[in-house]
């Protein structure tokens, strides 16, 4: 059985092997180069020697995961995604191509027909008020892909997942926060149970974005100057980049204490909890120093509804969610 | 009580009915699209992620394509995944939920 956490950045698959459990890590990312002559194709595919890439029938070199985001950044442009903001993207037209290939690819064919498989899911934004956002599609697709190699594929929400992984001392009772590329997904969960699911649609990217505009570099530049750390959110910093970088962090954790104190608010489902609660983090763009400690501070300023034991980072903030994702599969019938 | 009498009442209670009916309909335009975002969600421990939302829409997979086909790339790497092996430490969680869920 596996669990897999299909993120607008990272695709993560988990299983067990042996007494161990592996996590296979895929940078959600590629990169086209179209050559225009035979010559041209055959210096390219010499270039792209020891890369990732896939050729299709055109002769484009598709250039994927961290290889792609370092070929964009070679060439100062962006990288290109299959998703975007943690479902299938429409703005890309080889997206479904190339998202079936990778996660293909990632999760292998399956040991025998019908293994087990739970896929993360986005819930549905609280500050996106249009229907662009829809689940569902990207969930059949998903599921589709994952059925051509085998497997037996359910869903279940992304910050479901992470409680299931984080919440055990608990029993099951707190909040999950998955802080992702491009969304900030939340679960309030009381005994196991999900009682009020929901996301938002600022997360890392968009400080990548926003960063980008303030400094005129490419969103890939941004990216991979951010991720090198050597900035904490909120702080002052004598790189350009990572000023802006640490700047929108701290607009960003503000944003999401707020949409997350303003949703719960007086929200019908939500619990009376006995105790105060815990609050459980993950993802990437909660690796970031001082990201945790500027949302607690975030959600006191904002008058946040329910009283918090503490706000935690989870033990390993990359892999939380696929992890949840394996145990749903392991509870499966 | 005359006819008019009569007549008023009736007139009264159904016009009380239609501002109720203009009512609701009103409140649901205005808060019926975040209330779908608040409904209780549901649980993959009870439905294992079997159930499907009783308003969501279904698609027709025999009339819709949703299988993608990748034959066309061809592949020029051995292996695309970083590898972490970590200890098992995901048994208790298994049980632990497998009992609240009523094994």
């Amino acid at each position: 059985m596996i669990g897999l956490d299909v993120g607008t950045s990272f695709i993560i698959a988990s299983s067990y092997k042996g007494d161990e459990i592996v996590f296979k890590d895929f940078r959600d990312a590629f990169y086209v180069i179209k050559p225009t002559t035979p010559i041209a194709s055959k210096m390219v595919e010499k270039g792209l020697k020891g890369k990732v890439f896939i050729k299709d029938e055109a002769g484009s070199f598709i250039i994927l995961g961290k290889d792609a985001i370092e070929k964009a950044v070679e060439r100062n442009e962006t990288a290109r995604r299959p998703m975007y903001r943690g479902v299938v993207s429409v703005k890309e037209k080889e997206a479904r191509k190339v998202l079936a290939y990778i996660l293909k690819e990632v999760v292998g064919k399956a040991k025998k027909q019908g293994d087990k498989l739970v896929f993360c899911v986005p819930a549905q934004p609280v500050d996106q008020e249009d229907d662009d956002f829809d689940v569902g599609y990207h969930e059949d697709v998903v599921k589709s892909i994952l059925s051509e190699v085998g497997y037996d594929a359910r869903s279940v929400n992304e910050a479901e997942a992470l409680c299931y992984a984080e919440l055990e001392d608990t029993d099951y009772t707190g909040i999950g926060i998955s802080c992702g590329a491009g969304m900030t997904n939340v679960c309030v969960m009381l005994n196991g149970e999900p009682t009020v699911v929901f996301s938002t649609t600022k997360s890392g990217d968009w400080v990548d974005r926003m960063s980008a505009v303030a400094t005129g570099e490419p969103d890939s530049v941004v990216q991979v100057e951010k991720e090198g750390g050597g900035f904490t959110v909120g702080e002052p910093n004598d790189n350009p980049v990572l000023s802006a970088v640490a700047s929108y962090y701290d607009r960003l954790v503000e944003y999401t204490a707020k949409q997350l104190s303003a949703a719960l608010a007086g929200h019908k489902a939500l619990p009376k909890f006995k105790d105060p609660i815990r609050i459980v983090v993950a993802g990437g763009t909660s690796q970031a120093d001082g990201y945790i400690a500027k949302l607690n501070q975030k959600l006191l300023e904002s008058e946040f509804p329910l009283p918090i034991e503490v706000v935690k980072h989870a033990e390993d903030p990359l892999h939380s969610v696929s992890k949840g994702c394996l145990i749903a599969a392991s509870i499966l019938d | 009580m005359s006819s008019t009498d009569m007549m008023l009442i009736i007139l009264i209670i159904i016009s009380h009915m239609l501002i109720m009916i203009l009512g609701v309909g009103l409140g649901y335009l205005i808060w019926g699209r975040q209330m779908s975002v608040y409904e209780k969600p549901g649980s993959f421990l009870k439905s294992q992620g079997k159930d499907k939302q009783s308003n969501s829409i279904e698609i027709d997979d025999t009339k819709v394509v949703l299988s993608v086909n990748t034959d066309g790339y061809e592949k020029k790497f051995d292996n695309m995944t970083k590898e972490t092996k970590v200890k098992n430490n995901i048994s208790s969680s298994v049980n632990k939920l497998k009992n609240m869920k009523g094994k």
